[in-house]
Protein backbone atom coordinates (compact mmCIF):
# COMPACT_ATOMS: atom_id res chain seq x y z
CA UNK A 1 0.00 0.00 0.00
CA UNK A 2 2.85 2.03 1.23
CA UNK A 3 4.93 1.40 -1.95
CA UNK A 4 2.08 2.35 -3.92
CA UNK A 5 1.34 5.51 -2.49
CA UNK A 6 5.38 6.08 -3.02
CA UNK A 7 5.08 5.19 -6.19
CA UNK A 8 2.18 7.51 -7.67
CA UNK A 9 4.39 10.34 -6.16
CA UNK A 10 7.58 9.50 -7.96
CA UNK A 11 5.46 9.22 -10.78
CA UNK A 12 3.84 12.38 -10.44
CA UNK A 13 6.72 14.63 -9.97
CA UNK A 14 8.46 12.82 -13.04
CA UNK A 15 5.49 13.89 -14.82
CA UNK A 16 6.44 17.46 -13.66
CA UNK A 17 9.60 17.78 -13.94
CA UNK A 18 9.63 16.85 -17.23
CA UNK A 19 7.78 20.70 -17.88
CA UNK A 20 5.21 21.88 -20.28
CA UNK A 21 3.96 19.44 -22.31
CA UNK A 22 1.78 22.06 -23.89
CA UNK A 23 4.94 23.31 -26.09
CA UNK A 24 5.44 19.86 -27.23
CA UNK A 25 2.02 19.39 -28.60
CA UNK A 26 0.81 22.48 -29.49
CA UNK A 27 1.40 23.72 -32.87
CA UNK A 28 3.97 26.91 -32.96
CA UNK A 29 1.83 29.30 -34.27
CA UNK A 30 -0.61 28.52 -31.18
CA UNK A 31 -2.85 31.61 -29.89
CA UNK A 32 -2.63 32.30 -26.14
CA UNK A 33 -6.24 31.37 -25.96
CA UNK A 34 -5.68 28.25 -27.03
CA UNK A 35 -2.60 27.26 -24.73
CA UNK A 36 -4.54 28.39 -21.37
CA UNK A 37 -7.58 26.43 -22.85
CA UNK A 38 -5.46 23.12 -23.28
CA UNK A 39 -4.06 23.99 -20.00
CA UNK A 40 -7.18 23.94 -18.48
CA UNK A 41 -8.07 20.62 -20.43
CA UNK A 42 -5.07 18.76 -18.89
CA UNK A 43 -5.85 20.29 -15.25
CA UNK A 44 -2.50 22.41 -15.41
CA UNK A 45 -4.09 25.62 -14.62
CA UNK A 46 -3.85 24.76 -10.57
CA UNK A 47 -1.57 24.21 -7.96
CA UNK A 48 1.01 21.38 -8.46
CA UNK A 49 -0.70 19.63 -4.81
CA UNK A 50 -3.94 19.93 -6.15
CA UNK A 51 -3.10 18.39 -9.53
CA UNK A 52 -1.51 15.79 -7.16
CA UNK A 53 -4.87 15.03 -5.20
CA UNK A 54 -7.52 15.05 -8.38
CA UNK A 55 -4.67 13.38 -9.82
CA UNK A 56 -4.75 10.25 -7.23
CA UNK A 57 -8.80 10.24 -7.02
CA UNK A 58 -8.67 10.06 -10.13
CA UNK A 59 -6.43 6.67 -10.05
CA UNK A 60 -8.50 5.48 -6.97
CA UNK A 61 -11.50 5.35 -9.87
CA UNK A 62 -9.31 3.29 -12.05
CA UNK A 63 -8.75 6.49 -14.54
CA UNK A 64 -5.38 6.60 -15.56
CA UNK A 65 -5.90 9.86 -17.51
CA UNK A 66 -5.63 10.52 -21.62
CA UNK A 67 -2.75 9.70 -23.69
CA UNK A 68 -1.75 12.93 -25.10
CA UNK A 69 -0.44 11.86 -28.31
CA UNK A 70 -3.27 9.20 -29.38
CA UNK A 71 -6.01 11.19 -27.49
CA UNK A 72 -7.55 7.33 -25.90
CA UNK A 73 -7.71 6.91 -22.62
CA UNK A 74 -4.75 5.71 -20.82
CA UNK A 75 -5.96 2.44 -19.17
CA UNK A 76 -7.60 1.08 -22.78
CA UNK A 77 -4.33 1.18 -24.52
CA UNK A 78 -2.81 -0.73 -21.35
CA UNK A 79 -5.51 -3.00 -21.67
CA UNK A 80 -4.79 -3.74 -25.62
CA UNK A 81 -0.75 -4.08 -24.50
CA UNK A 82 -0.80 -6.35 -21.29
CA UNK A 83 -2.02 -9.44 -22.59
CA UNK A 84 0.58 -9.63 -25.04
CA UNK A 85 3.41 -8.55 -21.82
CA UNK A 86 1.54 -11.23 -20.20
CA UNK A 87 1.87 -13.69 -22.81
CA UNK A 88 5.60 -12.78 -23.21
CA UNK A 89 6.21 -13.02 -19.23
CA UNK A 90 4.51 -16.39 -18.66
CA UNK A 91 6.14 -18.08 -21.73
CA UNK A 92 9.35 -16.97 -20.18
CA UNK A 93 8.59 -17.90 -16.74
CA UNK A 94 7.60 -21.41 -17.54
CA UNK A 95 10.92 -21.44 -19.74
CA UNK A 96 12.93 -20.29 -16.86
CA UNK A 97 11.39 -22.91 -14.52
CA UNK A 98 11.16 -26.13 -17.28
CA UNK A 99 14.79 -24.84 -17.94
CA UNK A 100 16.23 -24.32 -14.42
CA UNK A 101 14.85 -26.44 -12.33
CA UNK A 102 15.59 -29.74 -13.74
CA UNK A 103 19.25 -28.82 -14.75
CA UNK A 104 19.67 -27.28 -11.16
CA UNK A 105 18.53 -30.62 -10.02
CA UNK A 106 21.03 -32.27 -12.56
CA UNK A 107 23.67 -30.53 -11.25
CA UNK A 108 23.13 -30.62 -7.96
CA UNK A 109 23.31 -34.21 -8.30
CA UNK A 110 25.81 -35.13 -10.65
CA UNK A 111 27.91 -32.08 -8.40
CA UNK A 112 31.32 -31.85 -9.51
CA UNK A 113 31.33 -33.79 -12.92
CA UNK A 114 30.77 -32.27 -16.75
CA UNK A 115 27.15 -31.94 -16.28
CA UNK A 116 27.73 -29.77 -13.34
CA UNK A 117 30.25 -27.45 -14.67
CA UNK A 118 28.04 -27.56 -17.97
CA UNK A 119 24.57 -26.40 -15.90
CA UNK A 120 26.82 -23.66 -14.59
CA UNK A 121 28.36 -22.40 -17.57
CA UNK A 122 24.72 -21.81 -19.02
CA UNK A 123 24.00 -20.03 -15.80
CA UNK A 124 26.99 -17.92 -15.60
CA UNK A 125 26.26 -16.92 -19.56
CA UNK A 126 22.44 -15.80 -18.87
CA UNK A 127 23.59 -13.65 -15.97
CA UNK A 128 26.87 -12.33 -17.02
CA UNK A 129 25.85 -11.60 -21.15
CA UNK A 130 23.77 -8.51 -21.44
CA UNK A 131 20.15 -9.76 -21.95
CA UNK A 132 20.04 -7.33 -25.45
CA UNK A 133 23.10 -8.88 -26.16
CA UNK A 134 21.71 -12.57 -25.99
CA UNK A 135 18.63 -10.66 -28.35
CA UNK A 136 20.70 -9.72 -30.74
CA UNK A 137 22.95 -12.61 -30.79
CA UNK A 138 20.01 -15.47 -30.92
CA UNK A 139 18.77 -12.67 -33.92
CA UNK A 140 21.92 -13.29 -36.02
CA UNK A 141 21.88 -16.73 -35.46
CA UNK A 142 18.50 -18.50 -35.90
CA UNK A 143 16.93 -15.32 -37.55
CA UNK A 144 19.72 -14.08 -39.87
CA UNK A 145 21.90 -17.04 -40.48
CA UNK A 146 20.01 -19.96 -40.44
CA UNK A 147 16.78 -18.39 -41.03
CA UNK A 148 14.70 -20.60 -38.89
CA UNK A 149 12.46 -17.86 -36.34
CA UNK A 150 10.85 -14.49 -37.36
CA UNK A 151 12.88 -12.04 -35.24
CA UNK A 152 10.71 -8.78 -34.61
CA UNK A 153 6.84 -8.42 -34.12
CA UNK A 154 4.08 -10.90 -32.85
CA UNK A 155 3.16 -13.09 -36.20
CA UNK A 156 2.53 -16.65 -35.03
CA UNK A 157 3.83 -19.35 -31.93
CA UNK A 158 7.19 -19.00 -33.98
CA UNK A 159 7.42 -15.54 -32.59
CA UNK A 160 7.38 -16.08 -29.35
CA UNK A 161 10.63 -18.87 -29.23
CA UNK A 162 13.42 -16.04 -29.10
CA UNK A 163 11.66 -13.26 -26.80
CA UNK A 164 11.20 -15.94 -24.52
CA UNK A 165 14.47 -18.08 -24.38
CA UNK A 166 16.01 -14.02 -24.17
CA UNK A 167 13.85 -13.63 -20.89
CA UNK A 168 13.68 -16.43 -19.61
CA UNK A 169 17.76 -17.38 -20.20
CA UNK A 170 18.30 -15.00 -17.10
CA UNK A 171 15.60 -16.08 -14.88
CA UNK A 172 16.70 -19.95 -15.74
CA UNK A 173 19.76 -19.00 -14.32
CA UNK A 174 19.47 -17.26 -11.38
CA UNK A 175 16.77 -20.49 -10.70
CA UNK A 176 19.10 -23.13 -11.77
CA UNK A 177 22.03 -21.76 -9.45
CA UNK A 178 19.84 -21.30 -6.17
CA UNK A 179 18.08 -24.70 -7.30
CA UNK A 180 21.70 -26.35 -6.77
CA UNK A 181 23.31 -24.76 -4.13
CA UNK A 182 19.64 -25.21 -1.65
CA UNK A 183 19.71 -28.69 -2.95
CA UNK A 184 23.84 -29.40 -2.48
CA UNK A 185 22.38 -28.27 1.10
CA UNK A 186 19.35 -30.60 2.07
CA UNK A 187 21.17 -33.21 0.32
CA UNK A 188 23.96 -33.45 3.40
CA UNK A 189 21.00 -32.99 5.98
CA UNK A 190 20.46 -35.72 8.34
CA UNK A 191 16.83 -36.25 7.51
CA UNK A 192 18.02 -37.33 3.68
CA UNK A 193 20.84 -39.50 5.12
CA UNK A 194 18.42 -41.34 7.31
CA UNK A 195 16.21 -41.84 4.17
CA UNK A 196 18.49 -43.08 2.52
CA UNK A 197 20.22 -45.71 5.01
CA UNK A 198 16.41 -46.61 5.76
CA UNK A 199 16.80 -48.12 2.03
CA UNK A 200 14.92 -45.42 0.46
CA UNK A 201 15.17 -45.62 -3.05
CA UNK A 202 17.50 -42.49 -4.67
CA UNK A 203 15.14 -41.41 -6.79
CA UNK A 204 12.33 -40.97 -3.55
CA UNK A 205 14.61 -39.46 -1.77
CA UNK A 206 15.48 -36.33 -4.42
CA UNK A 207 11.60 -35.86 -5.09
CA UNK A 208 10.18 -36.61 -1.97
CA UNK A 209 12.76 -35.74 0.97
CA UNK A 210 14.98 -33.58 -0.38
CA UNK A 211 13.04 -31.29 -3.58
CA UNK A 212 10.38 -30.28 -1.59
CA UNK A 213 12.73 -28.50 1.38
CA UNK A 214 15.43 -27.35 -0.91
CA UNK A 215 12.21 -25.35 -2.87
CA UNK A 216 11.84 -22.99 -0.43
CA UNK A 217 14.59 -20.79 -0.90
CA UNK A 218 13.94 -20.56 -5.31
CA UNK A 219 10.06 -19.95 -4.48
CA UNK A 220 10.59 -16.84 -3.56
CA UNK A 221 13.24 -16.57 -6.45
CA UNK A 222 10.12 -16.89 -8.68
CA UNK A 223 7.84 -14.40 -7.23
CA UNK A 224 11.00 -11.98 -7.45
CA UNK A 225 11.83 -13.40 -11.56
CA UNK A 226 7.78 -12.95 -12.12
CA UNK A 227 8.06 -9.34 -11.69
CA UNK A 228 11.33 -8.77 -12.90
CA UNK A 229 10.39 -10.12 -16.19
CA UNK A 230 7.54 -7.30 -16.80
CA UNK A 231 10.04 -5.04 -15.52
CA UNK A 232 13.27 -6.98 -17.86
CA UNK A 233 10.98 -6.77 -20.72
CA UNK A 234 11.23 -2.89 -21.79
CA UNK A 235 14.61 -4.42 -23.67
CA UNK A 236 13.49 -7.31 -24.43
CA UNK A 237 10.22 -5.75 -26.45
CA UNK A 238 11.88 -3.17 -27.32
CA UNK A 239 14.50 -4.88 -29.42
CA UNK A 240 11.70 -7.53 -30.63
CA UNK A 241 9.25 -5.26 -31.60
CA UNK A 242 7.03 -7.15 -29.55
CA UNK A 243 3.84 -4.89 -28.94
CA UNK A 244 3.39 -5.67 -25.17
CA UNK A 245 4.19 -2.91 -21.95
CA UNK A 246 7.58 -2.39 -22.44
CA UNK A 247 8.11 -1.58 -25.85
CA UNK A 248 4.84 0.85 -24.97
CA UNK A 249 6.85 2.63 -22.03
CA UNK A 250 9.89 3.04 -24.55
CA UNK A 251 8.12 4.65 -26.61
CA UNK A 252 6.19 6.94 -24.48
CA UNK A 253 9.52 7.98 -23.05
CA UNK A 254 11.05 9.30 -26.60
CA UNK A 255 7.18 10.59 -27.54
CA UNK A 256 7.09 12.71 -24.16
CA UNK A 257 3.66 11.34 -23.57
CA UNK A 258 3.62 10.70 -19.41
CA UNK A 259 0.17 9.80 -18.82
CA UNK A 260 1.04 6.52 -20.77
CA UNK A 261 4.68 6.24 -18.86
CA UNK A 262 2.83 6.61 -15.19
CA UNK A 263 0.65 4.41 -16.52
CA UNK A 264 2.93 1.91 -17.20
CA UNK A 265 4.83 2.73 -14.60
CA UNK A 266 2.12 1.92 -11.69
CA UNK A 267 1.24 -1.12 -13.13
CA UNK A 268 4.29 -2.52 -13.32
CA UNK A 269 4.54 -1.60 -9.73
CA UNK A 270 1.34 -2.98 -9.01
CA UNK A 271 1.89 -6.72 -10.48
CA UNK A 272 5.46 -6.44 -8.15
CA UNK A 273 3.67 -6.26 -5.05
CA UNK A 274 1.05 -8.95 -5.95
CA UNK A 275 3.86 -11.28 -7.07
CA UNK A 276 5.66 -10.65 -3.76
CA UNK A 277 2.05 -10.84 -2.31
CA UNK A 278 1.56 -14.26 -3.74
CA UNK A 279 4.99 -15.36 -2.60
CA UNK A 280 4.40 -14.58 1.03
CA UNK A 281 1.15 -16.94 1.00
CA UNK A 282 2.96 -19.36 -0.93
CA UNK A 283 5.38 -19.59 1.67
CA UNK A 284 3.18 -20.26 4.46
CA UNK A 285 2.26 -23.82 2.65
CA UNK A 286 5.21 -24.98 1.40
CA UNK A 287 6.98 -23.94 5.39
CA UNK A 288 4.63 -24.80 7.94
CA UNK A 289 6.84 -23.40 10.76
CA UNK A 290 6.38 -19.99 9.25
CA UNK A 291 4.08 -18.14 11.22
CA UNK A 292 2.12 -14.85 10.40
CA UNK B 1 35.60 -21.60 34.01
CA UNK B 2 34.56 -25.54 34.15
CA UNK B 3 35.89 -28.06 32.34
CA UNK B 4 33.04 -29.19 29.60
CA UNK B 5 32.78 -25.18 28.85
CA UNK B 6 37.01 -25.78 27.66
CA UNK B 7 36.38 -28.91 25.88
CA UNK B 8 33.35 -27.30 24.11
CA UNK B 9 35.30 -24.12 22.97
CA UNK B 10 38.17 -26.37 21.69
CA UNK B 11 35.88 -27.98 20.04
CA UNK B 12 34.96 -25.36 18.34
CA UNK B 13 38.27 -23.75 17.51
CA UNK B 14 39.24 -26.88 15.93
CA UNK B 15 36.08 -27.12 13.50
CA UNK B 16 36.82 -23.50 12.81
CA UNK B 17 40.24 -24.41 12.03
CA UNK B 18 39.13 -27.23 9.25
CA UNK B 19 36.76 -24.82 7.61
CA UNK B 20 38.93 -22.33 7.05
CA UNK B 21 41.84 -24.63 5.79
CA UNK B 22 38.64 -26.20 2.74
CA UNK B 23 37.72 -22.64 2.49
CA UNK B 24 41.42 -21.39 1.57
CA UNK B 25 42.06 -24.91 -0.62
CA UNK B 26 39.11 -22.75 -3.06
CA UNK B 27 41.75 -21.83 -5.99
CA UNK B 28 42.23 -18.32 -6.32
CA UNK B 29 39.95 -17.15 -9.18
CA UNK B 30 43.16 -16.25 -11.22
CA UNK B 31 40.95 -15.97 -14.59
CA UNK B 32 39.20 -13.35 -12.65
CA UNK B 33 42.09 -11.05 -11.53
CA UNK B 34 43.90 -11.46 -15.29
CA UNK B 35 40.12 -9.93 -17.09
CA UNK B 36 39.27 -7.39 -14.21
CA UNK B 37 43.00 -6.56 -14.46
CA UNK B 38 43.78 -6.62 -18.34
CA UNK B 39 40.32 -3.98 -18.80
CA UNK B 40 41.80 -1.74 -15.76
CA UNK B 41 45.24 -1.57 -17.54
CA UNK B 42 43.12 -0.88 -20.92
CA UNK B 43 41.64 1.58 -19.16
CA UNK B 44 44.33 3.43 -18.26
CA UNK B 45 46.39 3.43 -21.21
CA UNK B 46 43.69 3.59 -23.53
CA UNK B 47 45.68 5.68 -26.12
CA UNK B 48 48.39 3.48 -25.95
CA UNK B 49 46.15 0.36 -26.78
CA UNK B 50 46.24 1.25 -30.71
CA UNK B 51 46.94 4.27 -32.53
CA UNK B 52 43.10 4.87 -34.09
CA UNK B 53 41.25 7.40 -33.08
CA UNK B 54 38.10 5.96 -30.85
CA UNK B 55 35.64 9.02 -31.98
CA UNK B 56 36.98 9.82 -35.76
CA UNK B 57 36.16 6.92 -38.29
CA UNK B 58 37.81 6.49 -41.49
CA UNK B 59 34.60 6.34 -44.16
CA UNK B 60 36.85 4.03 -45.86
CA UNK B 61 37.39 1.19 -43.57
CA UNK B 62 34.00 0.59 -42.79
CA UNK B 63 32.76 -2.51 -41.42
CA UNK B 64 36.21 -4.44 -41.90
CA UNK B 65 35.74 -7.77 -39.77
CA UNK B 66 38.19 -8.98 -37.01
CA UNK B 67 41.39 -10.58 -38.18
CA UNK B 68 40.37 -13.77 -37.69
CA UNK B 69 37.79 -13.38 -40.20
CA UNK B 70 38.98 -12.06 -42.83
CA UNK B 71 40.03 -8.70 -41.79
CA UNK B 72 43.30 -6.92 -41.26
CA UNK B 73 45.92 -6.66 -38.58
CA UNK B 74 45.51 -2.91 -38.61
CA UNK B 75 42.23 -3.36 -37.06
CA UNK B 76 42.16 -6.60 -34.86
CA UNK B 77 38.87 -6.77 -34.17
CA UNK B 78 37.34 -5.28 -36.80
CA UNK B 79 35.49 -1.62 -37.17
CA UNK B 80 32.14 -0.52 -37.31
CA UNK B 81 29.56 1.65 -39.60
CA UNK B 82 31.27 4.93 -39.05
CA UNK B 83 34.53 3.23 -39.77
CA UNK B 84 36.15 3.20 -36.15
CA UNK B 85 38.81 0.83 -34.91
CA UNK B 86 36.38 -1.30 -32.24
CA UNK B 87 39.67 -2.34 -30.48
CA UNK B 88 40.45 1.12 -29.36
CA UNK B 89 36.55 2.01 -28.65
CA UNK B 90 36.35 -0.74 -26.50
CA UNK B 91 39.89 0.41 -24.60
CA UNK B 92 38.01 3.96 -24.05
CA UNK B 93 34.60 2.30 -23.23
CA UNK B 94 36.87 0.41 -20.27
CA UNK B 95 37.31 3.58 -19.06
CA UNK B 96 33.53 4.65 -18.45
CA UNK B 97 32.80 1.06 -17.08
CA UNK B 98 35.83 1.74 -14.58
CA UNK B 99 35.13 4.86 -13.78
CA UNK B 100 31.07 4.48 -13.32
CA UNK B 101 31.75 1.11 -11.59
CA UNK B 102 33.71 2.67 -9.19
CA UNK B 103 31.97 5.88 -8.31
CA UNK B 104 28.59 4.67 -8.14
CA UNK B 105 30.21 1.85 -5.96
CA UNK B 106 31.76 4.39 -4.06
CA UNK B 107 28.64 6.74 -3.47
CA UNK B 108 26.06 4.10 -3.49
CA UNK B 109 28.36 1.96 -1.49
CA UNK B 110 29.26 4.52 1.12
CA UNK B 111 25.77 6.18 1.81
CA UNK B 112 23.92 2.73 1.50
CA UNK B 113 26.48 0.82 4.20
CA UNK B 114 26.07 4.59 6.16
CA UNK B 115 21.95 4.23 6.35
CA UNK B 116 22.31 0.37 7.23
CA UNK B 117 24.83 0.97 9.97
CA UNK B 118 22.51 3.48 11.74
CA UNK B 119 19.56 1.60 10.68
CA UNK B 120 21.09 -1.75 12.86
CA UNK B 121 22.56 0.38 15.44
CA UNK B 122 19.63 2.66 16.44
CA UNK B 123 16.77 -0.42 16.00
CA UNK B 124 13.31 0.63 17.20
CA UNK B 125 11.04 2.72 14.77
CA UNK B 126 14.08 4.24 12.99
CA UNK B 127 15.30 1.03 12.00
CA UNK B 128 11.43 0.40 10.36
CA UNK B 129 11.65 3.47 9.11
CA UNK B 130 14.25 2.70 6.94
CA UNK B 131 14.17 -0.64 6.10
CA UNK B 132 10.58 0.00 5.05
CA UNK B 133 12.56 2.64 2.73
CA UNK B 134 14.79 -0.30 1.42
CA UNK B 135 11.74 -2.34 0.55
CA UNK B 136 10.09 0.25 -1.23
CA UNK B 137 13.44 0.91 -3.45
CA UNK B 138 13.26 -2.65 -4.50
CA UNK B 139 10.15 -2.88 -5.44
CA UNK B 140 10.10 0.40 -8.41
CA UNK B 141 10.72 -0.27 -11.55
CA UNK B 142 13.97 1.35 -11.68
CA UNK B 143 14.89 1.03 -15.01
CA UNK B 144 11.78 2.67 -16.31
CA UNK B 145 11.95 5.83 -14.01
CA UNK B 146 15.48 5.88 -14.76
CA UNK B 147 14.68 5.86 -18.34
CA UNK B 148 12.23 8.57 -18.29
CA UNK B 149 14.26 10.57 -15.89
CA UNK B 150 17.33 10.48 -18.62
CA UNK B 151 15.12 11.46 -21.41
CA UNK B 152 13.33 14.06 -19.66
CA UNK B 153 17.00 15.72 -18.28
CA UNK B 154 18.75 14.84 -21.34
CA UNK B 155 21.17 11.53 -21.34
CA UNK B 156 24.34 12.78 -19.20
CA UNK B 157 27.44 11.28 -17.09
CA UNK B 158 26.71 12.69 -13.43
CA UNK B 159 22.68 11.94 -13.73
CA UNK B 160 23.60 8.17 -14.76
CA UNK B 161 26.15 8.17 -11.59
CA UNK B 162 23.24 8.98 -9.75
CA UNK B 163 20.43 6.57 -10.82
CA UNK B 164 23.31 4.25 -10.52
CA UNK B 165 24.07 4.90 -7.49
CA UNK B 166 20.56 4.71 -6.13
CA UNK B 167 20.07 1.99 -7.44
CA UNK B 168 22.11 -0.15 -5.52
CA UNK B 169 22.65 1.35 -1.72
CA UNK B 170 19.50 -0.65 -0.89
CA UNK B 171 21.81 -3.98 -0.73
CA UNK B 172 24.71 -2.13 1.12
CA UNK B 173 22.01 -0.97 3.56
CA UNK B 174 20.25 -4.64 4.29
CA UNK B 175 23.88 -6.18 4.70
CA UNK B 176 25.43 -3.33 6.79
CA UNK B 177 22.14 -3.37 9.24
CA UNK B 178 22.38 -7.19 9.05
CA UNK B 179 26.11 -7.55 9.92
CA UNK B 180 25.24 -4.74 12.90
CA UNK B 181 22.84 -6.11 14.60
CA UNK B 182 24.87 -8.98 15.29
CA UNK B 183 27.62 -6.95 16.25
CA UNK B 184 25.69 -5.08 18.63
CA UNK B 185 25.33 -7.91 20.92
CA UNK B 186 28.76 -8.85 21.09
CA UNK B 187 30.79 -8.60 24.56
CA UNK B 188 33.08 -5.96 23.48
CA UNK B 189 30.33 -3.76 21.76
CA UNK B 190 28.82 -3.24 25.15
CA UNK B 191 31.95 -3.21 26.92
CA UNK B 192 32.99 -0.34 25.13
CA UNK B 193 29.22 1.55 25.29
CA UNK B 194 29.68 0.74 29.26
CA UNK B 195 33.15 2.60 29.40
CA UNK B 196 31.09 5.92 27.95
CA UNK B 197 32.26 5.66 24.25
CA UNK B 198 29.60 7.79 22.11
CA UNK B 199 27.28 6.00 19.82
CA UNK B 200 29.46 7.51 17.36
CA UNK B 201 32.61 6.18 18.51
CA UNK B 202 30.97 3.02 18.78
CA UNK B 203 29.77 2.44 15.50
CA UNK B 204 33.15 4.72 14.26
CA UNK B 205 35.84 2.31 16.09
CA UNK B 206 34.32 -1.02 17.24
CA UNK B 207 31.05 -1.76 14.75
CA UNK B 208 32.55 -0.37 11.15
CA UNK B 209 35.71 -2.76 11.31
CA UNK B 210 33.43 -5.72 11.92
CA UNK B 211 31.27 -4.54 8.71
CA UNK B 212 33.80 -3.31 6.38
CA UNK B 213 34.36 -7.53 4.97
CA UNK B 214 30.69 -7.36 4.32
CA UNK B 215 30.63 -3.96 2.70
CA UNK B 216 33.35 -5.11 0.63
CA UNK B 217 31.80 -8.80 -0.39
CA UNK B 218 28.40 -6.85 -1.42
CA UNK B 219 30.24 -3.94 -3.22
CA UNK B 220 31.93 -6.80 -5.52
CA UNK B 221 29.25 -8.69 -6.04
CA UNK B 222 26.79 -5.24 -7.38
CA UNK B 223 30.13 -4.56 -9.71
CA UNK B 224 27.64 -7.15 -12.44
CA UNK B 225 25.00 -5.08 -11.54
CA UNK B 226 26.22 -1.80 -11.78
CA UNK B 227 27.86 -2.73 -15.40
CA UNK B 228 24.93 -4.34 -16.78
CA UNK B 229 22.33 -1.52 -15.65
CA UNK B 230 24.69 0.73 -17.12
CA UNK B 231 25.04 -1.06 -20.54
CA UNK B 232 20.93 -1.17 -20.67
CA UNK B 233 20.71 2.00 -19.99
CA UNK B 234 23.03 3.08 -22.70
CA UNK B 235 21.87 0.44 -25.16
CA UNK B 236 18.57 2.49 -24.56
CA UNK B 237 20.03 5.56 -25.26
CA UNK B 238 19.69 7.00 -21.58
CA UNK B 239 23.25 6.61 -20.78
CA UNK B 240 26.43 8.06 -21.65
CA UNK B 241 25.70 10.15 -24.45
CA UNK B 242 27.28 9.79 -27.58
CA UNK B 243 30.06 10.00 -28.91
CA UNK B 244 31.93 8.48 -26.38
CA UNK B 245 32.41 5.17 -26.52
CA UNK B 246 30.68 2.96 -24.20
CA UNK B 247 30.00 -1.03 -24.20
CA UNK B 248 26.24 -0.77 -24.12
CA UNK B 249 26.00 2.00 -26.40
CA UNK B 250 28.68 0.13 -28.80
CA UNK B 251 26.24 -2.93 -28.91
CA UNK B 252 23.28 -0.72 -29.35
CA UNK B 253 24.96 0.71 -32.69
CA UNK B 254 25.66 -2.73 -33.71
CA UNK B 255 22.03 -3.72 -33.77
CA UNK B 256 21.32 -2.37 -37.13
CA UNK B 257 23.85 -3.63 -38.94
CA UNK B 258 23.56 -6.88 -37.19
CA UNK B 259 22.88 -8.31 -40.79
CA UNK B 260 25.94 -7.62 -41.94
CA UNK B 261 28.42 -6.38 -39.70
CA UNK B 262 27.57 -9.07 -36.81
CA UNK B 263 31.08 -8.55 -34.84
CA UNK B 264 30.24 -4.56 -33.81
CA UNK B 265 27.89 -5.53 -31.70
CA UNK B 266 29.51 -9.01 -30.87
CA UNK B 267 32.68 -8.02 -29.74
CA UNK B 268 31.58 -5.32 -27.10
CA UNK B 269 29.26 -8.16 -25.72
CA UNK B 270 31.60 -10.82 -25.12
CA UNK B 271 33.63 -7.96 -23.20
CA UNK B 272 30.76 -6.45 -20.78
CA UNK B 273 30.09 -10.80 -20.16
CA UNK B 274 33.37 -11.43 -19.50
CA UNK B 275 34.07 -8.24 -16.78
CA UNK B 276 30.57 -9.15 -15.08
CA UNK B 277 31.27 -13.24 -15.05
CA UNK B 278 34.51 -12.13 -13.57
CA UNK B 279 33.65 -9.89 -11.26
CA UNK B 280 30.94 -12.64 -10.20
CA UNK B 281 33.49 -15.22 -9.65
CA UNK B 282 35.71 -12.51 -7.81
CA UNK B 283 32.63 -11.51 -5.80
CA UNK B 284 31.82 -15.66 -5.31
CA UNK B 285 35.29 -15.99 -3.67
CA UNK B 286 35.96 -12.90 -1.65
CA UNK B 287 32.61 -13.77 0.14
CA UNK B 288 33.52 -17.71 0.98
CA UNK B 289 36.37 -16.30 2.10
CA UNK B 290 35.69 -13.54 4.20
CA UNK B 291 31.90 -13.70 5.39
CA UNK B 292 29.94 -16.78 4.30
CA UNK B 293 26.83 -15.64 6.39
CA UNK B 294 26.13 -13.83 3.06
CA UNK B 295 25.37 -16.63 0.74
CA UNK B 296 21.95 -16.61 1.44
CA UNK B 297 21.05 -12.79 1.91
CA UNK B 298 22.65 -11.80 -1.58
CA UNK B 299 20.72 -14.42 -3.54
CA UNK B 300 17.93 -12.82 -1.31
CA UNK B 301 18.99 -9.05 -2.30
CA UNK B 302 19.23 -9.74 -5.74
CA UNK B 303 16.88 -10.01 -8.81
Amino acid sequence: MVTMLVVTMVVFALSRIQGDPRGVLLPEDATLKQYEDFGKELGLDRPVFVQYVIYISRLAKGDLGKSILQRKSVAEILRLRIPNSAQLAASAFIFSLLVGIPLGVMAALKHGTGWDYGARLFAMVGQAMPVFWIALMLIFVFGVALGWVPTSRKVDWTSYILPTVTLGWFAAAGQLRLIRSSLLEVLQAEYVRLARAKGVSGVLVVWKHALRNALIAPLTFAGLTLAGLISGSIVVETVFAWPGLGSLAFQAVSNSDYPILQGVILLITFFYVLANLLVDILYLFLDPRIKV
Amino acid sequence: MSITTQAAIDARRVRRGIQRRLISMRRWPISSFVVIGAIILAAVFAPWVTSHDPIAGNLADRQIPPLLFGGSSAHVLGTDNLGRDILSRIAYGARISVLVATITLGVGGALGSLIGLISGYAGGWVDELIMRMVDIKFSLPLILIALALAVILGPSLPLLLGLLAFLIWGSFARQARAQTMLLKEMDYVKLAKVAGASPVRVVGRHILPGVMNTILVVATMQVGSVILAEASLSFLGAGVPPPTPSWGSMVAEGRLYINTAWWVSLVPGLVIGLLVASTTLLGDWLRDRLDPRLRQAVADSQR
